[in-house]
């Protein structure tokens, strides 16, 4: 075993030259060099010899002042620009060539030809595109040392600048790589690879030196020689640990770099790494240690960010809104980790391509599925089942991912002792569909699908089930280099049913849903090396059925209740541009013109005017037919974001938002099980609006290996829907008699520190973070709190979160995960009167009280097996400890009346430490 | 090498303790176990002429406290007017009931009430300005066609445009009869026979009246109306066979013109008499009172203080009115006899221990034997209420 290892290791070794060559390190300032003076001095500071044709060397002055820095990161300085390559083999002779490389090992698989898979850190690159370069040559070369020459290869001087564009794939899967950051020191750029991997580059002619990261893979680069406008595809070979590769510095100063703020990317590998509940990697619950993001409690349906509401929050799965994005009332997220590529969280710039929520975009995608060969993950526990597939239908241009997952916890519930738990029942199982074709080299089609179910029966009372169903269709067509655009027409539903036949004479089922069908246009056109542009249209056209209330069962007597359906188009152009002004200076800037029209058949009630809206002030009605347009609301929304860099290891950024609502979402969480009904925007409830302000500052320390940021932000929102006190939500035909607008505010500062890469990584966040509510309605009758500002159901002003994952060797790593945050606010029922015959309660204030604080800390314990390459299977244990320290965080606080005696519960869900131990096997 | 698949199978073996380790604890942070007494106002002043105002003060209770009532005594209530002429209100019978003497106070004037309680706090209302009460332009019933409840609806106009805002509250009176009719009844020992008119004799024991306030809050408005008209406002539902009705039924109906604010704060109060914790459930809500404590002007105060004339009218239903074939469901009491032998000295004497029995009839030839039957089958005051007519029956 252990001399397997070190001859993979000796291997290893001999095959990545490059990485065995930096025995000696050089120091020295060497102006005015000529490239023999540097030579000599090379060889007086090291082993290395040097064979070269001075004719070709002698047009180079040198001038570089260095540091114990290794010799190839030398020659990579000295030679950037020139057309001249070194090779260095394992004796220390250094060959100085002009156009070529010369191989100075036999390639890995020279002694058995016909065996394309590598293992080893070569890369097995495809030729660029468009290029003969090279195609002949079939033997595998270090993709690093290749210089890729792009365009036709001319002696006239370069000037002017060229587009380098491509894809990023994952060696292995040939799946799109979206998030990799792309960047080159000189001069100082970085750009990111769009949702299927492509990106754009725009860089001087010449020679540069590419690096491309992703994290959870290694690190890249790239010579390319760039002579004119090409392609250059790259693919990254999976980071294993077993690799003794100095760890990625994956998306080095990205954060720098990148002109967006307050945008949080994760890749699949970064979450699948965070502990998760009965090992079910969860989406939104690394979502939810992310700075600035938070959630109402354990359980809670939802996120939220910067001190918005749930319900302010764009959840997009691969394009399809998704409602509600958990299972069993938000003890797992509703994506399947299987099927998911990654996420991206926009809570400060909000792209202008996205709109009609006021917090953020979540946006998930979807993997396009293995392109190269069928393969699949299976899971099985004592809770849930899971099964993906993907591989490609016909190779290289259709590849399909299947996903399902279910869950049998019926069968657990069934087996407890207690009789209440016995007697309940609970279920979910979710579906994925994907689809990749491509036509050719321009047209590409995305077919994706979803669907998701859950059940749940609290002790064969209330039955409450929910689902998510949604597909859409995408077809992609590049213009050109520089243009390109995506057509997308999808549809969306979010359906619940409550139904109770506890008592039969009371016997219901209340039904809510919401449909949506989309389509939307976005175009990306590169107009020069300054300006990349993007716009677009989409629409929504929605009908709601905002409740449907039935008898159910026979002995039933409950009557039938349904509040007539809604509908609206919301409809948004877009146009923004993304402008380098200089290497350090950079713009974002965009508008979004959103249209919103509320369409009839409709009811609309009339109201006294001057009079708060009341059931007693209705006066009449207006009925309208169907198709007419009741009430339209247009607004303009800015978008823009400024990024200064002040070094190359600091920078400065700031950004501004406006943003509009028109969709509501009424939640009454004062139930045990709280229940969201959505309304939109009609001529009586005015959509709601908002704009942020924020400034970034950001600092990498330790030559990036440490990320930190500061991020304050200040938010005002308007026509924020809060109820009246005694509102009713369930079964309302005249939802705006009992809600009352009201002006927000919010803000809030993010800290973070971040250790991307290392034995040790993980981050720090810490979000203080306010959001106050007032009453903004003169009509209203009485205001909440007589007028004054007041904590929103969701105001949690401190949260801390750590992640922190430590590698002790190549097989055992440890993951801890600790959560804590403020309790979120709560209107308390304080005493007990008679007055006028009735028995009556005293509230306080609203929101004056807040429930226990969140404090959970999870443990996990990842044991891999051996990592000998061409082993068949793989084994490897996780164990962990979800709640460790058993704090019994509250799920729901509720108020019972039990015959006039008013009492108060809480209830934890996961009361106590829940142990877990997987074990993963991969063959 | 040919393709190999990749299939990673993740196994949970196994999961130590329950999954669902959920837990059920009792909830009370310490601002629901406080005390959480507040003085607790109801009642209005009465502006109409040669009439008392009546305020019943009170203190609230925390939600653990099981006690009914907490009737706030020894309190000093004073009805002041913007010129500061006070009268005193005064609980004569110790029960938190402070009562004026009668006032013609000046419908044009303002007024408000100072409290001074026991423990030295002071309390203010703010000042209110007398509305005037429209009449009762008849209080009516009508019954569900489908579950034959009983709805008492009260309907009023105001002629002027002037009130908007009304509230309700109700006295409830019913006549209720004992099972069996007893001629004969226990007056201190000894069986008494009833006079020949038995159904007016004081002593009678078969027909009894209950008296009761109202038990929920009534507001309504003539908001959006185009003239200030109240049509069949509920005021109370009694379901089908309800004793209430099952001889003969009164309600006097008490109507108040109030304020819009007065108006917010009883639709609130109403509001949150309902239940909690379910589905359907409504937003807690605040009350607004205009009573302040000046001493500690934190200190909540509960109750809104409005003045108005009061105007009133009675209803009367008898069972024989009502549809739906009303009979009073009960469960079942058997009234089983027992024969006991009389005193032979004085047949009438009455001595059984039982106390659950009463005598019923005599029997028997030539040695009267007396009949006793469990006390509910032929006293109606078992069954809670009075037995001496209310004057206004």
């Amino acid at each position: 075993m252990r001399y397997c290892l070190a001859l993979s290791l000796l291997l290893f070794c001999i095959l990545q030259v490059a990485k065995c060559q930096d025995r000696k390190l050089i120091s020295g300032n060497f102006q005015n060099y000529s490239f023999s003076q540097l030579v000599k001095e090379i060889e007086s500071q090291t082993d290395y010899h040097f064979f070269y044709d001075s004719a070709e060397v002698d047009s180079l002055l040198i001038n570089i002042n260095v540091s114990r820095i290794t010799i190839s990161r030398l020659l990579n300085e000295v030679l950037q620009k020139t057309s001249l390559h070194y090779s260095i083999d394992s004796t220390g002779r250094v060959f100085i060539t002009n156009n070529s490389i010369i191989q100075t090992t036999l390639p890995n698989n020279f002694f058995a030809p016909g065996k394309t898979t590598d293992s080893s850190g070569y890369i097995a690159e495809e030729s660029p595109s468009g290029q003969d370069f090279q195609k002949k040559d079939k033997l595998k070369i270090s993709a690093e040392n290749k210089l890729f020459e792009i365009g036709i290869r001319t002696n006239k001087p370069l000037t002017g600048k060229a587009i380098l564009s491509g894809y990023v794939r994952d060696v292995q899967s040939g799946e799109p790589i979206a998030a990799a950051s792309i960047y080159l020191d000189t001069p100082s750029l970085m750009v990111n690879t769009n949702q299927y991997g492509y990106y754009t580059l725009l860089l001087p002619k010449g020679r540069h030196t590419i690096k491309i990261s992703s994290s959870g893979m290694q690190e890249a680069k790239r010579q390319v020689m760039l002579y004119a406008d090409g392609k250059l595809d790259v693919e990254l070979h999976e980071y294993v640990a077993s690799l003794k590769t100095v760890v990625v510095s994956a998306e080095k100063a990205s954060n720098i770099k990148g002109t967006q703020m307050g945008v949080s990317k994760l890749n699949i590998k970064q979450i699948k790494q965070v502990p998760a509940l009965f090992g079910e990697t969860d989406i939104l619950k690394v979502v939810l240690t992310l700075p600035g993001v938070t959630s109402v409690g354990e359980g809670s349906n939802g996120l939220n960010v910067r001190g918005g509401s749930t319900s302010q929050n764009l959840i997009l799965f691969n394009d399809a809104t998704i409602y509600n994005p958990s299972h069993l009332f938000g003890f797992f997220s509703a994506f399947n980790p299987d099927v998911v590529k990654g996420i991206e969280l926009y809570k400060s710039y909000i792209p202008e391509k996205f709109g009609g929520r006021l917090s953020s975009v979540l946006d998930v995608a979807i993997k396009d599925g293995n392109s190269k060969k069928w393969s699949g993950v299976a899971g099985i526990s004592p809770v849930t089942s899971k099964l993906t597939i993907e591989g490609p239908l016909q190779k290289g241009k259709t590849s399909i991912v299947l996903g399902g997952r279910t869950t049998y916890s019926d069968w657990l519930l069934h087996n407890l002792p207690n009789t209440t738990y016995n007697r309940s029942d609970a279920s979910f199982y979710d579906l994925n569909f994907r689809l990749t074709h491509t036509i050719n080299s321009k047209n590409f089609l995305y077919l994706t699908g979803y669907m998701s179910r859950d059940y749940f029966n609290f002790n064969h009372d209330t039955s409450y089930t929910y689902n998510n169903k949604s597909a859409n269709l995408k077809w992609r067509h590049i213009f050109n280099d520089k243009f390109s655009g995506v057509l997308t027409a999808g549809i969306d539903k979010y359906q619940y049913t409550v139904s109770s036949e506890y008592v039969p004479v009371n016997g219901y089922k209340l039904a809510f849903d919401i449909n949506q069908k989309n389509l939307r246009a976005d175009f990306n056109y590169q107009l020069n090396d300054k300006h990349a542009l993007d716009f677009g249209l989409t629409s929504i056209y929605y009908t709601l059925h905002p409740g449907n209330y039935q008898p159910l069962g026979q002995q039933s007597l409950v009557s039938p209740n349904v509040v007539p359906q809604e509908q609206a188009l919301e409809s948004a152009l877009y146009f923004g541009d993304s402008y380098s002004v200089s290497s350090k200076f950079s713009i974002n800037a965009g508008i979004r013109y959103s249209i919103y029209n509320y369409l009839g058949p409709h009811d609309e009630y009339q109201y006294v005017p001057g009079e708060g809206k009341s059931v007693n002030t209705i006066t009449d009605t207006n009925s309208y037919t169907s198709g007419k347009f009741i009430k339209t609301y247009t607004a303009p929304e800015v978008r823009i974001a400024l990024k200064y860099e002040l070094s190359s290891s600091s920078s400065i950024k700031i950004s501004y938002n406006t943003l509009h609502q028109y969709i509501h979402m009424l939640s009454n969480t004062a139930a045990i099980s709280p229940t969201d009904i959505w309304k939109l925007s009609d001529p009586n409830i005015k959509p709601q609006s908002g704009q942020q302000y924020s400034l970034g500052y950001y600092k990498n320390l330790k030559s990036n290996t440490i990320e930190t940021s500061i991020e304050v932000y200040y938010k005002t929102i308007s026509h924020y829907l809060d109820y009246k006190s005694g509102a009713s939500l369930l079964l309302n035909h005249h939802i705006e008699t009992d809600v009352i607008n009201s002006k927000g505010k919010a803000y809030g500062i993010e800290l973070l520190i971040k250790k991307p890469a290392g034995k040790f990584n993980g981050w720090l966040s810490y979000t203080f973070s306010r959001t106050f509510l007032k009453t903004d309605d003169p009509l209203a009758g009485q205001p909440v709190n007589n007028g004054s500002y007041y904590p929103a159901d969701f105001d949690k002003p401190h949260s801390v979160n750590l992640i922190a994952n430590y590698q002790f060797s190549h097989r055992i790593s440890v993951s801890a995960n600790v959560v804590y945050s403020t309790g979120r606010p709560i209107t308390l029922p304080l005493a007990v009167f008679n007055i006028g015959g009735a028995t009556s309660l005293y509230y306080s204030e609203r929101n004056q009280y807040r429930i226990p604080d969140y404090f959970r800390s999870d443990l996990s314990i990842n044991i891999d097996g051996n990592h000998r390459l061409k082993q068949k299977i793989h084994n490897s244990w996780s164990l962990g400890v979800y709640n460790l320290t058993a704090h019994q965080n509250a799920y729901s606080v509720y108020f019972t009346n039990n015959n006039g005696n008013v009492k108060g519960y809480e209830l934890s869900i996961f009361g106590t430490a829940i142990p877990f131990i997987t074990y993963n096997l991969k063959f | 090498m040919p393709k190999y698949k990749t299939i990673k199978f993740s196994i949970l073996i196994f999961s130590l303790l329950t999954l669902y380790s959920a837990c059920i604890k009792s909830y009370s942070p310490s601002a629901i176990t406080a005390a959480n007494s507040y003085l607790v106002v109801d009642g209005f002043i009465n502006t109409g002429i040669n009439s008392s105002t009546s305020f019943v003060l009170s203190r609230s209770r925390n939600l653990a406290d099981t006690s009914s009532f907490i009737p706030e005594l020894n309190a000093q209530v004073i009805l002041a007017d913007s010129n500061g002429t006070t009268y005193s209100l005064i609980d004569s019978n110790g029960n938190g009931k402070y009562t004026s003497a009668q006032l013609s106070l000046n419908p044009n004037d303002h007024y408000r009430i100072l409290i001074t309680t026991s423990n030295g706090h002071q309390y203010q209302s703010a000042f209110v300005s007398p509305k005037n009460t429209p009449l009762i332009d008849s209080v009516t019933w009508r019954q569900n066609p489908l579950t034959w409840d009983l709805t008492i609806n009260v309907n009023t106009h105001d002629p002027f445009n002037n009130t908007t805002y009304y509230r309700w509250d109700y006295s409830e009176t019913w006549q209720h009869n004992a099972p069996e009719i007893a001629y004969w009844v226990l007056v201190n020992g000894y069986v008494i026979p009833l006079d020949a008119d038995w159904i007016n004799d004081p002593r009678q024991i078969y027909q009894c009246w209950t008296t009761a306030p109202a038990k929920h809050i009534t507001v309504g408005t003539s908001l959006g109306l185009s003239q200030d008209v109240i049509s069949m406002q509920p005021i109370t539902i009694i379901p089908l066979n309800d004793e209430r009705i099952t001889v003969r039924y009164s309600i006097l109906v008490n109507q108040y013109a109030i304020s819009q604010d007065a108006y917010n704060y009883w639709v609130l109060i109403q509001k949150n008499s309902q239940n909690l914790g379910g589905l359907f459930d409504l937003i807690p809500s605040q009350l607004n009172s205009n009573i302040k404590c000046t001493t500690n002007p934190n200190e909540p105060v509960i109750g809104y203080v409005s003045a108005s004339t009061l105007q009133q009218q009675r209803l009367f239903i008898t069972n024989a009115e009502v549809g739906g074939g009303w009979i009073k469901q009960e469960p079942y009491n058997e009234c089983s006899t027992l024969i006991l032998p009389t005193d032979t000295s004085n047949f009438q004497i009455y001595n059984y221990p039982d106390t659950s029995y009463a005598p019923w009839y005599f029997t028997g030839n030539f040695v009267p034997a007396l009949v006793v039957v469990k006390k509910y089958c032929v006293d109606c005051r078992v069954w809670g209420g009075t037995n001496s007519k209310p004057p206004f029956w």
